[in-house]
């Protein structure tokens, strides 16, 4: 590391929406650059709230900051693949300019309560979403699920190396296209890759349809690839460990935190495996985060129909229901069990 | 060389973890008097990052790190 000028940043206020571009989610994410803003690579990259490191390892870190040095020693004849890196001009230049976060100054208040002037990373998300939902749109997928992990494809990547495919799971678009378990992803769509987080790079900007090309290290063989994606090909992913969900829980569901019944716990209550079984574990009391409770929800609900809708989803899945399906202002009709009784509630929706 | 990067980077990445024991007011002061103190950081300024950069011909590591 110390072949490197090292820049540690606390603050979102005032962060170069051109430059840098991650995953809002983190609270832990790295750019290697050159000193006139080319990117080389990203690093940091989470898929459960409860395992806030599982997807990252020294080693890979370690890999990721070497192919660092080696694009930069290299530079600039490496700037064609790593081009890419730069995402596409923002909506707004820097996080305040979103109406929703106006109130934020550019500059942290480390004289007064530093932290009432800070902005969270994953509030950048919270804004995305609050000013599709101003404009009275569904949200897009891209902004519903950002920066998908590779798993959504179909592809297990290595945490402790920089993209080499761990696992390939059957029936995927990733199979289809014919990675392998132990190929080594060196470019996705022309750009070299660094870390899995370079990888949710090019899925993130990705179309709701897309043909992705990849050549992979195959042992002495460098093979050339297609990753066909189809539409709708983000909807696997599992939004709801995000941070940025809690506000989606309020805009789609009145404050509560839902879970999907596991199968051995829906037996208990006489519910089978193909229907909607959304455990209420948390509502909430204050602001628009209790319109639920004010509502009649309560927690240890169990939503057993939504809008008419009684098949079985995921948490994610009543969010991508909700927000590409409803608008502010409208009512849900809804039916929970609750203490073995069948009880029609109506949400209204913020 | 590579033990002292298994030293930077493991610091690094237990960074990530949070220390419930602190409210966020007393981390994020506590860690940026740390950052500032420590000569291999340029804490909060990228511009200066990026000065130090253009002159020694390095690049640069940028961390975000919201404290949690």
């Amino acid at each position: 590391m110390d072949q490197f000028v090292c820049v540690r940043l606390v603050q979102t206020n005032g962060l170069d929406l051109s430059l840098f571009q991650f995953d809002f989610d983190l609270t832990f994410s790295v750019f290697f650059l050159n000193a006139d803003k080319t990117i080389y690579g990203r690093f940091g990259t989470r898929s459960s709230r409860e395992e806030a490191t599982e997807d990252i390892t020294i080693s890979g870190f370690r890999k990721a900051l070497e192919g660092a040095l080696i694009l930069h020693k290299t530079y600039p004849a490496t700037l064609q693949i790593v081009a890419g890196k730069r995402g596409p001009a923002p909506t707004f230049k820097v996080p305040e300019e979103y109406p929703s976060l106006r109130e934020y100054k550019p500059t942290l208040d480390y004289v007064g309560n530093v932290v009432t002037s800070c902005m969270h990373c994953h509030q950048v998300h919270d804004a995305q979403r609050k000013l599709v939902r101003s404009e009275r749109k569904p949200l897009p997928d891209q902004v519903l699920y950002p920066w998908p992990m590779p798993d959504v494809v179909g592809l297990k990547l290595d945490p402790k190396e920089r993209a080499k495919v761990e696992h390939v799971e059957p029936g995927s678009a990733a199979e289809r296209a014919g990675f392998k378990a132990g190929d080594e992803i060196i470019y996705l769509q022309r750009q070299a890759l660094l870390s899995i987080a370079d990888v949710q790079w090019v899925l993130h900007n990705a179309g709701p349809a897309a043909q992705l090309e990849a050549i992979v290290r195959r042992g002495q063989d460098a093979v050339n690839l297609t990753l066909s994606l189809d539409e709708g090909w983000r909807r696997k992913a599992d939004i709801s460990w995000r941070t940025s969900s809690w506000d989606l829980r309020r805009m789609a569901a009145g404050g509560m935190l839902l879970a999907d019944m596991p199968d051995t716990e829906r037996s208990q209550s006489g519910l089978d495996e193909d229907s909607m079984a959304l455990f209420v574990k948390h509502i909430g009391l204050y602001g628009e985060h209790a319109i639920a409770k004010n509502a009649g929800f309560a927690k240890n609900d169990v939503l057993v129909a939504v809008d008419g809708k009684t098949n079985r989803m995921s948490e994610t899945e009543y969010f991508a229901y909700v927000m590409q399906n409803k608008l502010p202002g409208q009512r849900m009709p809804m039916t929970v069990l609750r203490g073995g009784k069948r009880i029609e509630l109506t949400l209204p929706l913020p | 060389m590579v033990r002292r990067t298994a030293i930077w980077t493991g610091a690094l990445l237990l960074a990530a973890i949070p220390a419930a024991a602190q409210d966020r007011e007393t981390k994020v002061r506590n860690d940026r008097q740390q950052i500032e103190n420590d000569a291999k950081w340029i804490y909060n300024d990228l511009e200066q990052g990026l000065r130090i950069a253009k002159n020694e011909g390095k690049p640069l590591l940028v961390v975000l790190r919201c404290i949690p």
